[in-house]
């Protein structure tokens, strides 16, 4: 017995076993989601050149010509036709291609371009936000868009195929659905998109859901199922929502069949030094991310990975998490006390970015939009920006806040990049949809974020607690989502931490408006910046959708 | 907290515990030799409770009916259930297992062919025997992740044991296969050796005599699986335990079982308690 118990110390009996490989369970729609995701027939631009339905462009949309990155000018891969969902939320199209690489349904520039010109706008107010994990199942409410401007995945969908984006004005609401209709009617399953995707099966086909051509993983479900033909455009809009949306639903980062994280460095070094990688039951998030501390603090043998754990296929650096790593770790993880100064390595980035998908999906101020404002309009600039109270704003709807079906030429001042040429421009984030009136169905659940435990939510302050709030980001493959903010203003992940720097300094000095709460644990310094890199580099993964 | 399984179980035994007796080894996981006497039922809980290092304490709990058919065939149903602190209590499935002896005289050492078809969830927490990687980790999962992960498994063991100058060794080789996925076999094992704190029984009738004692050592734990045999990333647990045969009244067992590595929990605390009702349907020819 006693030779036994040796031989079984000596052989690795301790390490770690894999976590059961990635789960794989595909709703029908999620394939019919992916082929609509694509599709680019649903633009304004298409149905202003078409020929018809089925027929490919004579000339393409110049806005799908190119793509923009931060690297120059790439040829897109929708050239010559018209825009769709992908055109801002890229995956595998520039794979292997220098300077691009995957993305995680995210863009390469800092604002996106729009199919034409629109109440002064050519690009979109913000950078694309990568959809990868953003239906992550999390407490809370769902919220999307960096502004929370949706409640749901099937508004989003509806209001983007509708809107703006796909080069419809606000006033051109019926004009949009009428197309999608169209589409989807005509639709006679012959381009290659649908051959890929759907086994070339028409929208009629599969959303009747009864022609004995579908096989099983394209079968929509009876209760979802609509006859094209005889179905309304908004029945027709609202299975297109439908379809997307739970595709969206299964844009995950890898996780096994029980939701464990397990493709980054960061998730394998958690699972071979044993250490808890997800909350237990009854615990809440906070929770959670403050044992992982203490267990981290604690672990006194830590096993590194190298190499020999994994490797990545789509970036340049190696597959690791070593004692830097775990050191930014520790600094990300770590809550300052009474911090007067930047010397405690102390993050506490993990009240907002909180594991396991390192976002709590919530809305804070790290004051991106002042750093903007004030690199235009000088220092201060952005603290003596006079925004208006919930009734002046209400009432001068046109002035203030977004345009939108009942007010097309409202001018969106506070939904926009800072410039030289217009002081009162500048991007006040959820401000502009806490208590909109043209904007209902996100207010309940804003509410719900506003009038957190403690919080003060009469309705001035409740708005001016909105102020510069943007969406926390996942931080979970951060390589394949850059350039980083919701105006795309940081090319590193070093110059975020700097930024980071920066803004709790002026928090501390009282020059930072609306500084959230969380900066009062920050205490970080140019010291912290390359173990905090090399963490958040830990967190890469080879995503491709596959 | 509504009265859980566990509770509900231990009722059952201690309302039946003035009817009946057991001899029992002190084990909780090894398989002796021992069979059961044709036309007696053994009535048992088996009770495990531990806390996997960053994950919720348990109790887990095993009701087992073993029931002698034969002189040469036991067969035992098990019923598992759950309690997870700050999670929920659940049942976890049910085993049938059947003990064969292949010859009738004792050996040098005793064969003893065992057969279980199993339906249980990930959740279960009875630790019957350990086998494949298994890992803390899944010891974290929740109650809701773990309880629809079922696992319908067919297990062989062969029961290897030996009594000698007072002292009994067993050893058992695990193997087991998952019928509704498509898993390798996966091996484990069970080692024990115990005896009677005392041989010679005292003059006088007495309850704490060492006679009704008996103590040992067990070893189990993991041993892979097809794709990967041997003792990586596997599991094992070594500890003392001691059980008490109370004259005219049920066997306690308890034994303090403690992992070996960074896969096991760091220690798992076992106690059962058994009574055997003998003839229950009549006196039977063996």
């Amino acid at each position: 017995m006693t030779l036994a118990l040796l031989v079984m110390m000596s052989c690795n009996a301790g390490q770690a076993p894999q976590f059961p490989a990635e789960s794989d369970a595909t709703p029908a729609e999620d394939s019919i989601g992916e082929r609509l995701f694509l599709d680019t027939r649903f633009a304004q631009y298409f149905a202003t050149h078409m020929t018809a339905v089925n027929k490919p462009l004579a000339v393409g949309d110049p806005v799908v010509a190119q793509v923009y990155t931060t690297n120059g000018i790439l040829a897109g891969p929708f050239a010559g036709q018209s825009i769709n969902c992908r055109s801002c939320h890229f995956v595998t199209e520039f794979q292997g291609v220098s300077g691009a690489g995957n993305r995680t349904y995210a863009d390469f520039t800092t604002r996106s371009p729009i199919p034409r010109p629109m109440n002064g706008y050519i690009e979109t107010p913000r950078n694309s936000m990568h959809m990868v994990g953003s239906l992550q199942p999390h407490p809370g409410p769902t919220l999307l868009h960096f502004d929370g401007e949706f409640a749901t995945p099937e508004d989003l969908v509806k209001a983007t195929v509708t809107g703006r984006n796909f080069g419809w004005a606000p006033d051109q609401y019926q004009q949009a659905l009428a197309q999608i209709a169209l589409v989807i009617r005509q639709d006679d399953g012959s381009d290659e998109l649908a051959q890929d995707r759907t086994n070339g099966l028409s929208y009629g086909v599969l959303f009747a859901g009864t022609d004995s051509r579908i096989t099983g993983d394209l079968l929509i479900p009876a209760a979802d199922r609509i006859d094209v033909n005889s179905a309304t455009a908004d029945q027709i809009l609202n299975l297109v929502a439908k379809c997307i949306s739970t595709y969206m639903h299964d844009l995950k980062f890898k996780q096994d069949e029980f939701g464990r994280y397990i493709a980054s460095p960061y998730d394998v070094f958690l699972r071979i030094n044993h250490l808890p990688v997800q909350p237990n039951a009854g615990e809440s998030i906070p929770q959670y991310n403050r044992r992982l501390y203490q267990a981290v603090l604690g672990l006194g043998n830590p096993k590194w990975v190298d190499g020999t754990m994994g490797s990545f296929q789509y970036h340049p650096f190696p597959f690791q998490f070593g004692a830097t790593e775990l050191a930014g770790l520790k600094i990300f993880l770590k809550a300052a006390s009474n911090a007067t100064d930047g010397s405690q390595h102390a993050g506490n980035c993990a009240a907002c970015h909180q594991a396991p998908n390192f976002s709590d999906f919530l809305f804070h101020n790290t004051g991106v939009s002042q750093e903007e404002y004030d690199g235009v309009h000088g220092a201060g600039a952005f603290m003596n920006l006079s925004v208006p109270s919930s009734s002046e704003r209400n009432a001068i709807y046109d002035l203030y806040l977004p345009a939108s079906a009942n007010h097309p030429a409202a001018g969106e001042t506070f939904r926009r990049a800072a410039d030289a040429n217009h002081p009162q421009f500048a991007d006040l984030g959820m401000w502009n949809v806490y208590l909109n009136p043209d904007m209902p169905k996100p207010q309940a659940s804003l509410k719900s974020v506003v009038c957190a435990a403690g919080h003060d939510c009469s309705v001035d302050e409740g708005l001016a607690s909105t102020i510069a709030q943007f969406k926390t980001p996942i931080l979970r493959d951060l390589e394949d989502s850059s350039p980083y903010l919701h105006n795309g203003s940081k090319l590193q992940l070093a110059d975020v931490i700097n930024f980071y720097i920066h803004g709790s300094q002026l928090a501390r000095q009282g020059l930072l408006r609306n500084p959230p709460p969380e900066f009062k644990a920050m205490s970080l310094s140019e010291d912290d910046v390359n173990a905090l890199v090399a963490f958040l580099i830990s967190l890469t993964e080879d995503y491709d959708d596959a | 907290m509504r009265m859980s399984t566990r509770f509900w179980l231990c009722a059952v035994l201690l309302v039946c515990a003035p009817l009946c007796r057991a001899q029992e080894r002190p084990y909780f996981v090894t398989y002796s030799d021992d069979l059961e006497e044709p036309g007696n039922l053994e009535l048992s809980v088996k009770n495990t409770t531990g806390t996997p290092k960053y994950g919720n304490s348990f109790f887990g709990s095993t009701l087992e009916l073993e029931y002698g058919a034969k002189g040469w065939w036991t067969t035992e149903l098990y019923l598992s259930g759950q309690s997870t602190s700050n999670d929920s209590t659940i049942f976890t499935g049910w085993r049938w297992e059947n003990r064969f002896r292949p010859f009738a005289h004792q050996h040098f050492v005793n064969p003893i062919l065992y057969v279980e078809y199993e339906n249980t969830s990930l959740a279960d927490r009875s630790f019957l025997e350990v086998t494949g990687h298994s890992s803390i980790s899944d010891l974290r999962l929740s109650n809701r992740q773990a309880r629809p992960e079922l696992e319908r498994s067919l297990e062989l063991k062969l029961i290897l044991s030996r009594d000698a100058k007072g002292w009994n060794y067993s050893g058992n080789f695990i193997t087991e296969k998952d019928l509704n996925e498509s898993e390798p076999w996966e091996f484990g094992y069970a080692a024990a050796i115990s005896r009677p704190l005392a041989f010679a029984a005292s003059a006088r009738e007495c309850v704490f005599c060492r006679e009704n004692f008996s103590a040992g050592l067990e070893l189990y734990g993991g041993l892979g699986d097809l794709n990967g045999f041997g003792l990586a990333a596997t599991s094992h647990y070594l500890g003392p335990a001691l059980a008490f045969n109370i004259p005219k009244g049920p066997t306690v067992s308890f034994s303090p079982n403690f992992g070996l590595n960074a896969n096991s929990m760091g220690v798992l605390y076992r106690f059962s308690v058994s009574y055997e009702f003998s003839q229950i349907f009549g006196r039977r020819a063996r």
